[in-house]
């Protein structure tokens, strides 16, 4: 018996040495931070700041800068992840990866301030502008997270600098858990802009965050869309990895089914949650499957329902100004009941008695009066 | 505010209107609609008929306050806010249409059942699933069928899935609560049994979405400038939160939310995040066990029916966030108070010496005989005979409130000088609860108001209304 345990015992020693003797594996990217532009819906076009994948000697892109930056899969079983990063943007950048262990550890970036205060510019080393940098990430494990600029992030962020890591356990699973096994996956990344804001960053008059304000609310970087459509075949498990990019808290809600939720911030639940629903505040990623059995595509909205302010054809600059007297009166609900003879209201309606009363005042309108937004 | 005159008689025959919809859950403390019923070869057929009309609601500042709701399709109400609870039994085939009643420049409206694998149809495509169309002049309506089983028990939500943003801050929002076959359960496990349920729907508005939609300003309606200034527990702010239910004073707004409950009873608090912010709701008195979300058990093992909700978490604040529900047990008994709540040691000629219920301390009916007093159902036991920790001022030197009862002690109303008390007839302990983002506390700028209760522990024996299922 005791002899088994020594042989044991040698075994793990010598698969040890072999391990430790292999070259760790690594993944390297090759990320070009620059300047673009994105024409939102209604023609409006934002200044963005955002990332572009490139070759090993930063000469051939891979299509263009877009906000999120490309998504990178590290490959299964890779410990080390290696970003290089060049910045092609007018002043210092970075990147930080939450939740991943930086090697060397991340050194913070000090500037002295107006009062001679020491204080945080940049989470960890910077890139100068025109510069190459190299943030090199160690145990990597599996699970989904998110990249963004460490530099100025009440800035660099809302400009659009971020994007998503992920990382299989195995080809089809996604953690070191049967449950975690799929046949597709999917990502949808929530984030948002504030054109003004942007605006101000690009002309170099940005002064403070605290105004900040987004008017267009993207899912993958389209601010078009209202709803996150995900391909489901039957009978398929999907794996769905949802991350917040945005500043403000999101509440997806998939439509018609339940999730099974796995993981959050890249870390496996205990236990496995049943949700319909998802609370994703900011920097938040969560991985859930959707079963078998489920048909079609599959659907996810923002319960918190943030879309663009101009992707409704119904409410907003597309709709209507607002509608004459005579409108409001043609509008009336209680009247076109009364036109179409349908439900026989034994009541008048409110309005109706107010438009009798001589209350109703239908053009007038309230012009930002009580905007105090 | 607007539309003064006429409403109070309107209100009155609303009101008596939306007393007869509540059977036959009368006695319901969730109040709802449990749509018609038929029993086909075993299975039952449930329908609503439900309709979106605009209308006013009161808020507690003298605000008159333009709203879409669903309202029950036929009904005389005006509208309604929040839309109708659906009640139902698990297993029921169920079948809502909807149609819409709202000014055609409101554009068309929906119905999502999250949790449910729902077929709709009719109407006319959206982005997330059929809509409602507004009548063309003079034409009839068209409806949106969606069918659906009730397949599991739980709380669960509908809105509409049309510019959901801006549509559920206009009201089109409710709530759905789904019956186990055992009676006072929640889910199909003792771990989710209890003997009260309250509904707490959470909802804000932003009131300039309300006043451009009233005024027809369609183009100058921006949901990303989203600034509420009004927060409601199932559709009434504070005071009227505790007004009793389908009181005609507010017509569109039948629903109230008085919790109360005994001690050592199980209090089921249903949550619904109904409104577009996450609203963390307080109960103060005592954690509570949150032992469901989104409708399911938090459990170790959904394959195992016999695991429960062994994942239950005890909070003293419910996170409540657009589209959850959350279920949890709030249990009383006055543990960790250090003093017995009943007065037990109370004796006015022979004051407790510390050792009581010893003989030697207490003689209630002054008949030479020192009693031992028992405890009453539901109470804390170590604490059992305890003094109250302070000696009472006299009257004279104290201010009362309406909800003082004259004693300290549950179930023990005392001598109030005239004019005093008067609002707490059982003697009970009252808390307030309400969202732990205190702003939320206000209505339109005005406290006490908005998301704000009182959860009410009444003396053993308080007769509390219960639910009827449907």
């Amino acid at each position: 018996m005791k002899r088994k345990k020594t042989l044991i015992a040698l075994f793990g020693l010598a698969l040890a040495l072999m391990l430790t003797a292999m070259p760790a594996l690594g993944a390297d990217f090759y990320l070009q931070a620059e300047a673009y532009t994105l024409t939102m819906p209604g023609g409006e076009v934002v200044p963005m700041w955002g990332f572009v994948e490139y070759d090993s000697t930063f000469t051939i892109p891979v299509g263009t800068a877009t906000s999120p930056g490309p998504s990178l899969e590290v490959p299964v079983g890779d410990t080390d992840l290696t970003i290089h990063l060049k910045n092609e943007l007018p002043e210092a950048t970075s990147i930080v990866v939450h939740g991943l262990k930086a090697s060397p550890a991340m050194a913070p970036t000090m500037f002295t301030d107006a009062d001679s205060r020491q204080r945080v510019r940049s989470f960890t080393h910077e890139t100068a502008a025109a510069a190459t940098g190299i943030y090199a990430y160690v145990d990597v494990t599996p699970g989904t997270y998110l990249y963004q600029s460490g530099t100025h992030i009440a800035k660099q962020v809302p400009m659009g600098l971020y994007g998503v890591i992920t990382q299989n356990f195995e080809i089809g699973t996604a953690y070191d858990n049967l449950a975690t096994a799929f046949d597709a996956e999917a990502l949808l990344i929530f984030s948002e802009v504030d054109p003004v804001m942007n605006a101000a960053t690009d002309a170099g008059t940005f002064t403070s965050p605290v105004n900040y304000h987004p008017k267009y609310f993207l899912i993958n970087g389209d601010a078009s869309l209202t709803v996150g459509t995900l391909p489901k075949v039957d009978g398929e498990t999907l794996l769905v990895r949802m991350v917040n990019a945005s500043l403000k808290t999101r509440s997806p809600v998939l439509k018609d089914y339940y999730m099974t939720v796995h993981a959050e911030d890249g870390n496996l639940y205990p236990f496995a949650k049943t949700r319909y629903q998802l609370t994703l505040p900011a920097g938040k990623t969560i991985d859930a499957t959707v079963a078998p059995g489920t048909m079609g595509a599959l659907k996810i909205a923002d319960r918190r329902g943030f879309v663009s302010f101009n992707a409704s054809p119904t409410i907003g600059p597309l709709a209507a100004p607002c509608l004459t007297a005579n409108a409001v009166e043609a509008n009336s609900a209680s009247e076109r009941v009364a036109t179409a003879g349908t439900t026989a209201s034994p009541t008048p309606s409110l309005s109706s008695l107010a438009a009798a009363e001589g209350e109703d005042s239908g053009s007038m309108c309230f012009i930002g009066a009580l905007s105090i937004h | 505010m607007r539309h003064t005159l006429g409403k109070s008689l309107m209100g009155v025959i609303v009101g008596m209107a939306i007393m007869l919809t509540f059977t036959p859950t009368a006695q319901a403390v969730i109040n709802g609609l449990t749509g018609t019923r038929i029993q086909i070869n075993g299975t039952t057929r449930v329908r609503f008929d439900l309709e979106t009309r605009d209308g006013y609601i009161s808020t507690p500042d003298g605000g008159s306050i333009y709203v879409w709701g669903y309202a029950p399709k036929g009904s005389p109400v005006e509208t309604q806010y929040p839309g109708p609870t659906l009640l139902l039994q698990q297993g029921d085939e169920v079948t809502v249409t909807l149609t819409n009643a709202l000014p055609a420049a409101a554009g068309n409206v929906s119905l999502l059942f999250p949790g449910h694998t729902v077929v709709a149809s009719g109407g006319a495509q959206g982005d997330l699933t059929q809509e409602a169309v507004s009548p063309p002049p003079g034409g009839m309506p068209m409806a949106v069928t969606h069918t659906f089983t009730a397949t599991e028990p739980g709380t669960y939500t509908y809105y509409s899935g049309t510019e959901t943003g801006f549509q559920t801050d206009m009201g089109l929002m409710g709530a759905m609560v789904v019956y186990p076959t055992t009676p006072n359960q929640a889910y199909s496990h003792a771990s989710s049994a209890y003997d009260y349920e309250y509904l707490f729907l959470l909802s804000e508005m932003d009131l300039a979405l309300h006043q451009e939609a009233e005024t027809l300003c369609y183009g100058q309606i921006d949901t990303t400038n989203f600034f509420p200034v009004y927060w409601f527990i199932n559709g009434r702010s504070a005071p009227d939160t505790m007004a009793m239910a389908g009181v005609p004073w507010l017509p569109n707004q039948p629903y109230n939310c008085m919790p109360r409950m005994v001690p050592g009873s199980k209090m089921l608090m249903r949550f619904v995040g109904a409104g577009r912010d996450c609203h963390p709701f307080h109960h103060h008195g005592n954690n509570a066990w949150a032992i469901a979300r989104n409708g399911r058990l938090l459990t170790s093992d959904p394959t195992d029916p016999t695991k429960g909700a062994d994942l239950a978490e005890s909070d003293f604040t419910q996170a409540t966030c657009p589209g959850d529900t959350i279920d949890a047990i709030f249990e009383w008994t006055g543990k960790g108070l250090g003093w017995d709540v009943y007065g037990h040691q109370h004796d006015l000629d022979n004051d407790p010496t510390g050792n009581f219920p010893g003989p030697e301390d207490v003689d209630h009916n002054d008949n030479g005989t020192m009693d031992i007093v028992p405890s009453a159902v539901g109470e804390y036991l170590p604490d059992h005979g305890k003094p109250f920790p302070v000696n009472l001022p006299e009257g004279k030197e104290l201010a009362f409130g309406g909800m003082y009862s004259g004693s300290p002690y549950l179930g023990t109303p005392g001598a109030l000088p005239p004019g005093e008390g008067g609002m707490n007839r059982f003697g009970g302990f009252t808390y307030m609860w309400h969202s732990h983002n205190e702003k939320e506390m206000t209505s339109n700028d005005l406290f006490p108001g908005g998301m704000m209760t009182m959860g009410v522990v009444d003396p053993p024996g308080t007769p509390i209304p219960t639910t009827t299922m449907p």
